[in-house]
């Protein structure tokens, strides 16, 4: 992709007016260079079609985000240590001048592990028993309990997770890596964003977690609806069947040439591009959402019934999506913001994700995908050692992440959190290692995948990301 | 002639006392402890670079004008000396207090080495023998001959206190003539570079004119070696292993340009954000004297550009080593403007340089067919992935594509029909190490010949039509494979 700063200038400030303009749903991603298309160039490819920094050990990511920001203290750390000194005040050590988000000039008392953690696998890994399904996946995965953030609340915290930066407007991770390198499915987006609820206060997602920023804006993520119709008004009308949709789209495009030849306008070719995709998710759509062919112990193993909204679900869809070529899924369960209750709603939480996670993953595992995908899991942040009340609060100094897939050393614990699991202090692992790590398994070098922008060549991990090479096989 | 005789007598007297005076100067500044001057010394000192300019004209006027009156002998009579007096005078002061201010200067404690002390004996023989021409020039004035040689020994030992004084300040004039590619660096592999000899090479590059010996000495600083960063200079420590803040290497640099104290000094070339990058990186790390740079824990970047920054001295001396093997770069696209005709966004080309493909039929599972499967046959050797799953291709067209790879990593066929054939073909293969065959129909001779796959390290198997007792078998035959089969489940419950 090489554009002038001139090209791109127009193409950021025009793809707003775009998006104004548009008036289906399917607007956000159908925008592409239609002529180029019909030259028989593909336009979903990106800039590393010519070969890859590296080679790829995976195709794609599956980013399941515990969106509300799951306690690491009652998922993958146990710390006895906690529970010994449990009602106990928090040694002023820790938290003297830290940044702490609701519990900011409160009385803090250490609050134990509410649930009991087993060993699992033959690495004898230590999985809290609320999630006795992602347990029997242990030798699969790969925890980092050294994960650190730098923003104390939800949208701040989801922005920086998804883009490297604070600041919002910049391009998430899964734009980058449909930039670089392209959407292998011809018939569906690239880029594809489901939600489901549950379990705990759902705290608002907002669409900007998967904006393309100042990329091109074909490869920003679009979200599907997991209940009911994945796309509003795919179907045609009573009335029309598709050989006359087919002929109405024809002749939009006709004239739309038209008005291209004439005016060149770039925006043209993208409405034109956007009627042909959307034309072919009609007949792609039904045929992702047509769960009749799923056998029996495949909807026992995730434990849903299709299209019933709920995170398995979901679950479900993003392996249909990974088998059709979807290079970058992201399921967010809002949930997780246990400020209060964590008793008795983290369960509930717990028990909506975990057998989806795993029948995820052990579905992936049957199919030979698991070896070319990358799985994340995880929250935005963690929560604190301290109670809030019958709850915890934020906490962004150490929590939990795992990861799952190809090129992924299953059954493997790496770093670790001081022994009130406050602060990682073994091997701390910031979210830019997390993004360089994910683009190194894609085969892409962070520091050689760049956009210049207002003259700033810009990319996913800043000036910074080390390799986690300690979950590495 | 009384009077002549007593100016002559006072003449020497002066001139023996001054040349006596130098000589004990000279001495006495060798031994003395350097830096600390009163500030009207310090100011007389920093006049030295203006003085010797005085002299050394003059006495080049002089030897000129001598040539002039041999020609204007050779035509006429002699030339005349006396006219001369006023300005040989007029040298000779300026000569010695040049060598004073010399001698101050070097009190200031900025310089140090072999050639600062050679100019030191030199100037100061010069100043000697200014004295001494001046002495011959009043004393023998009916002799020039005496006056010609002592101002020819003058000149010379002007000459080679100008080169010397030259070379400290501005280097050598003449260097570009003598030029040459430097081979000096020995070839290095990479794990025998040292964190230090990257710092120390920036620092040739960009200190060492004014902080080494041999050259200069400015702050009392020497950064030629380890152990004088370690010492520091008149300002303080040079180096802190750990703390930047306490490194004056790294503060100075880091200072806005126009501060006093930002090095290296306005006007000179300035460090490389790299170069100050590294040297802090390498002050944090502790900065010892002899870590290795692959030891470091940099960034891929910084450690990138150090690598580089130290290659180009071994590309430079042993260039045949360095010069990557021209590979014959293979041009795929054509492949994949063929493929792309019968399977739309089906070829990708991965890897640094694009020489392996991954083909996924994936969009057109319905439709892929064997003509689409022969045009994928040209791409064949460069294929490391073929993702086949729920096609509905001949069996014999498969294995025909498969035999004429030659490099496959992973084949997914998926849903779709294995036979003899095929397994056959796979046996060859023996780069193979992932095999799907999730929910595929094998015929019997096939599901046989499975268990001679031994090269791979995966082998799925889920939902084939494999009996309990043949994947006992395969799970048996291949020990060293991962067989995944509807098993894992029951494996893996919870």
């Amino acid at each position: 992709m090489s554009q002038s700063p001139l090209e791109q200038l127009r193409d950021y400030s025009s793809r707003r007016t775009f998006l104004k303009k548009s008036l289906t749903s399917l607007g956000a991603f159908a925008v592409g260079d239609l002529l180029a298309n019909t030259a028989g160039q593909n336009i979903w490819k990106g800039t590393l079609e010519n070969g890859t920094h590296l080679k790829p050990k995976v195709k794609r990511v599956i980013h399941l985000c515990m969106a509300g920001g799951p306690s690491h203290l009652e998922t993958f750390d146990y710390k006895p240590e906690l529970e010994r000194l449990h009602g106990k005040p928090m040694p002023e050590s820790f938290t003297k001048g830290e940044q702490l988000a609701q519990l900011q000039g409160k009385n803090l008392n250490i609050m134990g592990p509410n649930f009991g953690f087993s060993r699992h696998g033959e690495s004898g890994m230590l999985v809290n028993n609320q999630f006795p399904h992602i347990a029997s996946i242990s030798d699969e995965i790969a925890v980092v309990r050294s994960m650190y953030t730098e923003q104390i609340n939800h949208d701040p915290a989801h922005t920086f997770f998804n883009t490297g930066s604070i600041i919002p407007g910049r391009p998430c991770m899964g734009s980058w890596t449909l930039y670089g390198l392209g959407s292998t499915s011809a018939n569906l987006p690239g880029y594809v964003v489901l939600t489901s609820e549950g379990g705990g206060q759902a705290q608002p997602i907002s669409s900007k977690q998967w904006h393309n920023g100042f990329l091109p804006s074909k490869f920003q993520g679009v979200q599907l609806q997991s209940k009911g119709d994945p796309v509003y008004y795919v179907k045609n009308p009573n009335g029309v069947d598709r050989d006359a949709q087919g002929n109405l789209i024809q002749t939009i495009n006709k004239l739309n040439h038209m008005q291209l030849e004439a005016s060149h306008d770039k925006e043209i070719a993208a409405r034109i591009a956007q009627y042909e995709l959307a034309f072919k998710m009609q007949a792609s759509v039904p045929e992702l959402t047509d769960f009749s062919k799923e056998s029996k112990h495949v909807l026992d193993l995730y434990g849903c019934t299709p299209g019933d909204g709920s995170f398995a679900s979901n679950c479900l869809m993003a392996r249909r999506l990974a088998e059709r070529g979807v290079r970058f899924i992201q399921l967010y369960h809002r949930g997780w913001d246990h400020h209060g209750g964590l008793a008795k709603n983290f369960p509930v939480a717990a028990n909506h994700v975990d057998q989806g996670t795993a029948a995820l993953i052990k579905d992936l595992k049957m199919r030979g995908m698991l070896e070319d995908t990358l799985v994340i899991w995880g929250g935005e942040f963690g929560r604190t050692p301290m109670a809030q009340g019958s709850g915890r609060d934020h906490h962004i100094k150490g929590f939990s992440v795992f990861f799952a897939g190809g090129g992924i050393k299953g059954g493997t614990v790496y770093g670790s959190t001081d022994e009130l699991g406050y602060s990682a202090v073994e091997n701390p692992t910031s979210i830019h290692d997390l993004h360089m790590t994910m683009l190194h398994l894609l085969g892409v070098d962070h520091t050689r995948h760049t956009f210049r922008f207002q003259g700033r060549d810009f990319r996913l991990t800043d000036v910074h990301g080390k390799l986690i090479k300690g979950i590495l096989a | 002639m009384s009077h002549s005789k007593r100016l002559n007598f006072l003449v020497l007297a002066l001139g023996g006392t001054t040349i006596a005076f130098l000589l004990y100067a000279l001495n006495w500044t060798k031994a003395a402890e350097l830096g600390d001057l009163p500030a009207i010394l310090t100011v007389a000192g920093n006049f030295h670079p203006i003085l010797l300019h005085l002299p050394i004209g003059v006495f080049l006027y002089l030897a000129f004008a001598e040539a002039w009156n041999f020609l204007d002998r050779a035509c006429f009579k002699r030339g005349q000396i006396k006219g001369g007096l006023p300005i040989l005078a007029f040298g000779t002061v300026t000569a010695v207090l040049a060598a004073f201010a010399g001698l101050l200067l070097y009190l200031q404690g900025d310089y140090s080495g072999d050639l600062i002390n050679d100019h030191m004996n030199w100037g100061t023989a010069f100043a000697v023998s200014s004295v001494i021409v001046f002495c011959c020039a009043l004393i023998f004035s009916a002799h020039a001959q005496v006056y010609r040689i002592v101002l020819f020994l003058s000149i010379i030992a002007l000459t080679v206190a100008a080169h010397q004084g030259g070379l400290i300040t501005h280097g050598d004039p003449l260097e570009p003539l003598f030029k040459e590619e430097s081979i000096t660096v020995a070839a290095k592999p990479i794990e025998a570079i040292t964190s230090y000899e990257v710092v120390d090479k920036i620092f040739q590059a960009k200190c060492y004119d004014c902080h080494s010996v041999g050259k200069k000495k400015k702050g009392g600083l020497l950064m030629d070696s380890y152990e004088a960063l370690l010492a520091g200079g008149k300002k303080g420590n040079a180096l802190v292993p750990g703390s930047l803040e306490a490194s004056k290497i790294s503060t100075y640099p880091h200072l806005p340009l126009e501060d006093d104290l930002h090095m290296p000094p306005e006007g000179k070339p300035q460090l490389a954000d790299e170069e100050l990058e590294f040297i802090d990186a390498w002050i944090l790390a502790g900065a010892t004297p002899d870590a290795r740079l692959i030891d470091e824990e940099l960034p891929e970047a910084l450690y990138n550009w150090a690598v580089i920054y130290m290659e180009t001295d071994l590309i430079r001396a042993e260039p045949e080593l360095n010069v990557p093997e021209e590979k014959e770069l293979v041009d795929l696209a054509q492949f994949i403007n063929e493929v792309e005709q019968h399977a739309t966004n089906s070829l990708s080309r991965v890897g640094p340089d694009g020489q392996h493909l991954v083909f996924s039929a994936l969009n057109v599972r319905d439709t892929f067919n064997e003509t689409g499967v022969e045009a994928l046959i040209g791409a064949a050797p460069y294929l490391i992935e073929i993702d086949l799953s729920y096609t509905s291709l001949r069996t014999d067209a498969v294995a025909e594509l498969l035999r004429e790879t030659a490099q496959l990593k992973r084949l997914n066929l998926s849903g779709t029909e294995v036979d003899q054939q095929i397994t056959e073909a796979l046996a060859t293969i023996e780069t193979l190490e992932s095999l799907v065959l999730f929910e595929a129909q094998l015929t019997a001779d096939s599901i046989a010949a499975l268990s001679n796959l031994t090269q791979l390290n995966s082998l799925y198997l889920a939902g084939t039509n494999l009996s309990l007792i043949q994947l006992e078998q395969i799970h048996q035959l291949l020990p060293d494979v991962e067989v995944v089969d509807d098993h894992f489940l029951s494996k893996h419950k919870p």
